[in-house]
């Protein structure tokens, strides 16, 4: 019982050891690495105008408007870069490789996109999906654009 | 069956056909209103995407250049077609003009049972430093890997301090330490598979990847 009780408060201390967020602090989970014209990263609540170096938080969107761009990089090392009048939402979001806990679901709306898939989708491809109102994209470690009339 | 029946669902075959046809000639004109289109992956390793829709079969694309598209919400894919250079750059050259620079990998192996870098490995930080400060707002990841010898959490461990050691190093160098994520693999996601208990110095690896 004791050791029970032992090698479980063993585990859950190597558990907090190991969780990410005790190893490193992420503002986000994707940084802006380009932007042109009206481009904005929108939360609940917020709107700013895109710039290098801010970070996305999870379930934020990413927007464009006429003539506008946007590139960001995710801690995962995909990058998703839209071009002008897109929208596309960062639905879920997990890089916890230490827990093995992966998902990358975004939900795009409209414009254009490219996307280069990083570790999420060479690691657990089945955690990977783009929404979209059409249908759902499925990523298999890959670099494609996709289109979407409003 | 009468004649008549018969030559009314030929009637209808016919003109079937004559609409597939006016659906053919029609996306010769023009791309679907939405599709995916696969290029070829920057490391160059084989990929695909898949296309599922609320109606037919999910499509699946994994030639490079090819593309699928579908009208509607609730209209299943359609054939797949290979886009024009100029159509994609039409389409997509603001996309593609935006798209951040690709993160770039470089692995560092330690010394046998040492928790120092090789020779090789030492001389390549530079390398890194040089990237790391062309980059707009840097980011490096620094991963550390475990072989498959050990059990799970020892290997989680073991493979965070070597992580921590080249952040360190990397830090040492001039890299701002904010900007410099350690995490730990263990012995996930080898370089080379093995199985469980088989040594192996390829996986006793850190990975730095400045994006």
């Amino acid at each position: 019982m004791i050791r029970t009780f032992l090698t479980g408060a063993g585990l859950l201390g190597a558990a907090v050891l190991c969780s990410p967020a005790a190893v490193f602090a992420a503002d986000g989970v994707a940084t802006v690495k380009t932007t042109q014209g009206a481009a904005f990263v929108v939360t609940e609540g917020s709107r700013t105008p895109a710039a290098v170096g801010l970070a996305v938080p999870e379930h934020a969107t990413l927007e464009t408007g006429a003539g506008g761009s946007i590139g960001v990089t995710f801690r995962d090392n995909s990058t998703i870069s839209i071009g002008p009048d897109t929208q596309i939402a960062i639905d879920d979001f997990v890089f916890k490789p230490e827990a093995q806990q992966y998902a990358f679901v975004t939900r795009m709306a409209k414009g254009t996109m490219a996307y280069v898939s990083g570790t999420i989708a060479k690691i657990s491809p089945e955690s990977v999906a783009v929404k979209t109102p059409v249908g759902t994209i499925g990523v298999r470690g890959t670099h494609f654009l996709v289109k979407l009339d409003d | 069956m009468t004649d008549r029946a018969d030559r009314g669902r030929k009637g209808r075959r016919i003109a079937r056909a004559a609409l597939a046809a006016a659906a053919l000639l029609l996306a010769g004109c023009g791309t679907p209103p939405n599709y995916v289109v696969l290029l070829d992956s920057p490391d160059g390793r084989p990929s695909a995407v898949t296309l599922t829709t609320g109606a037919g079969q999910p499509a699946k694309l994994d030639k490079p250049g090819t593309a699928v598209g579908v009208s509607g919400p609730g209209r299943a894919p359609g054939e797949t077609f290979t886009p024009e250079p100029g159509e994609i750059q039409r389409t997509f050259g603001a996309a593609l003009a935006a798209q951040p620079a690709q993160p770039v990998t470089f692995t560092l192996f330690f010394k046998f049972n040492a928790a120092e870098l090789t020779d090789d490995s030492q001389r390549r930080l530079p390398e890194i430093l040089t990237l790391f400060r062309d980059r707009p707002a840097p980011e490096a990841v620094v991963a550390g890997y475990a072989d498959a010898v050990g059990d799970p959490l020892y290997n989680f461990e073991l493979a965070r301090k070597r992580a921590e050691i080249v952040r360190d190093l990397l830090v040492k160098q001039g890299m701002d330490a904010q900007r410099i994520e350690a995490v730990s693999f263990g012995a996930s996601n080898p370089a080379v598979p093995t199985r469980p208990g088989v040594p192996q110095p390829q996986n006793r690896r850190v990975e730095v990847t400045v994006r």
